[in-house]
């Protein structure tokens, strides 16, 4: 009875280490762009389609529920296509341009992996790798990441049972650090879901699924924007009508 | 037996859960027959086919996610009875998106507070008041009697922002003409149309009243115009392409995806994917301009 408890209260405290506050959103400063700077901008991972994803269908079983109940949805949400987005993240460069920085992309897929930890002080604007080394690998004085986990239809579920209509989705990060010093410049969550307006089952086109993809590609666009000029994140993500 | 029956009642409930959502009366599907141009000989006879008047709501949330914890269902039962489990989990689900739709119409409704007696007068508006000289002239819903001619069925709803400080309206249009099946009309759309100035928040109250009607006759007539000119068949996107067009009302970004069918000094009006036509201020208003279909030509309304 006593190993249990102590292997309950192992299990517990391990779990509760394995438990980090997510990094709160960083925006730029007002003065980042009074000094011309190198940039280096790495796009981690930009999916070439849209997808659905239906979160909370965790067991095999469910999954295969949930994917044959929402086949239609899924199957037209693979035809639609993420160029806008595309478009609006390789504007970035322009962005960065007009406002006196060099820009360059660049590719650092293996670097990346291997980052080293880094032993932030207690501050949140550091991040947890230390991405100082790669100052020499990319030539630049800040190091630009964006990086999409989903763009296309999201719909929640609780095991077998959905728990929203699908909405439109896009999810990532933008951030930015100072090779230098590994302080995060810039930090912006995307986290944009945009409901359906009216009815959602309008096979086999599903136009109100449709606009709400758009929408949300819309949004991320804008936040990305935003984020560049300076702006607080998170402005125009979440609930839109 | 009881085991299958138990399954196929878990299965038509995750379907019919997977399929569900509220129904709203703000939402129609587009039909255009080619012989709606030919039918809508103006003066058209227009119903305004609310019986209970004017109907104006808050602009709520569509947003029906609902958080529910990952249910272990017990294995005691049986498959059966793990089947009954889903279908109860399913269903109190259900019931938590409704309501959260429901406190959300509610909530965007308290918008109403301000104009409650104002909303009250209009109620009982006299439709015929809502006529358009020349294009289209507008009577109450006749009850149960057969109407024999053809005619326009309007259905709007009107929707104010949370400072009153813009007001819309979505409205159903159905062109019928008699003998005609009622769910196969000649015509059907939603037409909206969305204004940021015609409600002045730092009116006196009475004003805000005077407003409100002035308003609600512009969007409507409005809305009317737009439908009686895409039946005849003058609103076609010519070959583009759907864009996103951003709009700011009331402070809050709006977005709609569509195609621009009609521009003119002060709106644009889209059609959308469902091909709903949707009219929204333009974020810069010209001083100087002309108003233009898509095709470049000039519109009659």
């Amino acid at each position: 009875m006593k190993i249990k408890l102590i292997l309950l209260l192992a299990l517990v405290a391990i779990g509760t280490g394995c438990a980090t506050a997510p990094q709160d959103p960083i925006a730029l400063t007002k003065d980042f762009y009074d000094e011309p700077a190198k940039v280096a901008i790495y796009q981690k991972s930009f999916p070439e389609t849209a997808s659905m994803t239906m979160p909370g269908a965790s067991c095999l079983l469910c999954m295969a529920a949930a994917a044959v109940a929402n086949d239609a949805v899924s199957g037209h949400t693979k035809t639609l296509s993420t160029e806008e987005l595309s478009t609006a993240v390789k504007g970035m460069e322009a962005t960065l341009e007009e406002q006196g920085m060099g820009v360059e992309w660049v590719d650092i897929e293996e670097p990346m992996q291997r980052l080293p930890r880094f032993k932030s002080p207690e501050d949140s604007d550091y991040p947890k790798e230390d991405y100082r080394g790669l100052r020499e690998v990319v030539d630049a004085d800040h190091l630009m990441v964006i990086e999409f986990g989903h763009i296309g239809v999201e719909r929640t579920y609780a095991n077998y049972v959905p728990t929203s209509s699908p909405q439109g989705a896009v999810t990532g990060t933008l951030y930015m650090v100072d090779l230098n010093t590994n302080e995060y410049y810039l930090f912006d969550p995307i986290h944009v879901r945009v409901p359906v307006e009216g009815d959602w089952k309008e096979p086999p086109e599903f136009p109100g699924v449709t606009m709400a993809y758009f929408e949300a590609l819309e949004r991320a666009k804008i936040q990305i924007g935003n984020a560049l000029a300076g702006k607080a994140p998170l402005e125009v993500a979440g609930e839109t009508r | 037996m009881i085991r299958w029956a138990a399954l196929t009642t878990v299965a038509s409930t995750l379907l019919g859960t997977g399929c569900a959502s509220v129904q709203t009366d703000d939402y129609a599907v587009y039909r255009h027959a080619p012989e709606a141009s030919t039918l809508a000989d103006e003066p058209v006879s227009v119903i305004f086919a609310n019986p209970e008047g004017i109907e104006f709501r808050g602009d709520a949330s569509h947003d029906d996610s609902v958080d529910s914890a990952n249910v272990l269902y017990s294995g005691a039962a049986g498959a059966g009875g793990v089947a009954a489990q889903i279908a109860l989990h399913a269903t109190m689900v259900q019931g938590a998106q409704d309501r959260k739709l429901e406190k959300s119409r509610e909530q965007a409704n308290l918008a109403l507070e301000p104009v409650a007696e104002e909303v009250q007068e209009l109620q009982s508006l006299d439709p015929a008041t809502l006529s358009f000289p020349g294009r289209f002239s507008v009577r109450p819903w006749p009850g149960d009697a057969d109407i024999q001619s053809v005619h326009v069925e309007t259905h709007p709803v009107f929707y104010v922002t949370e400072n009153l400080d813009s007001l819309s309206v979505k409205n159903v249009l159905v062109l019928r003409k008699p003998g005609d099946p009622p769910e196969q009309p000649i015509y059907r759309n939603l037409v909206e149309v969305v204004s940021d100035r015609l409600i002045d928040p730092d009116s006196e109250k009475g004003t805000v009243g005077e407003g409100l009607e002035a308003a609600v006759r512009e969007l409507y007539q409005t809305s009317v115009l737009i439908a009686l000119d895409d039946m005849d068949g003058r609103l076609q996107a010519q070959d583009q392409q759907p864009e996103t067009f951003r709009y700011d009302l009331d402070g809050e970004l709006r977005l709609e995806r569509g195609v621009m069918v009609r521009e003119s000094c002060s709106d644009i009006v889209l059609r959308n994917l469902r091909g709903w036509l949707i009219s929204f201020p333009k974020p810069d208003v010209e001083t100087e301009c002309m108003d233009t279909l898509a095709d470049g030509s000039v519109p009659s309304s």
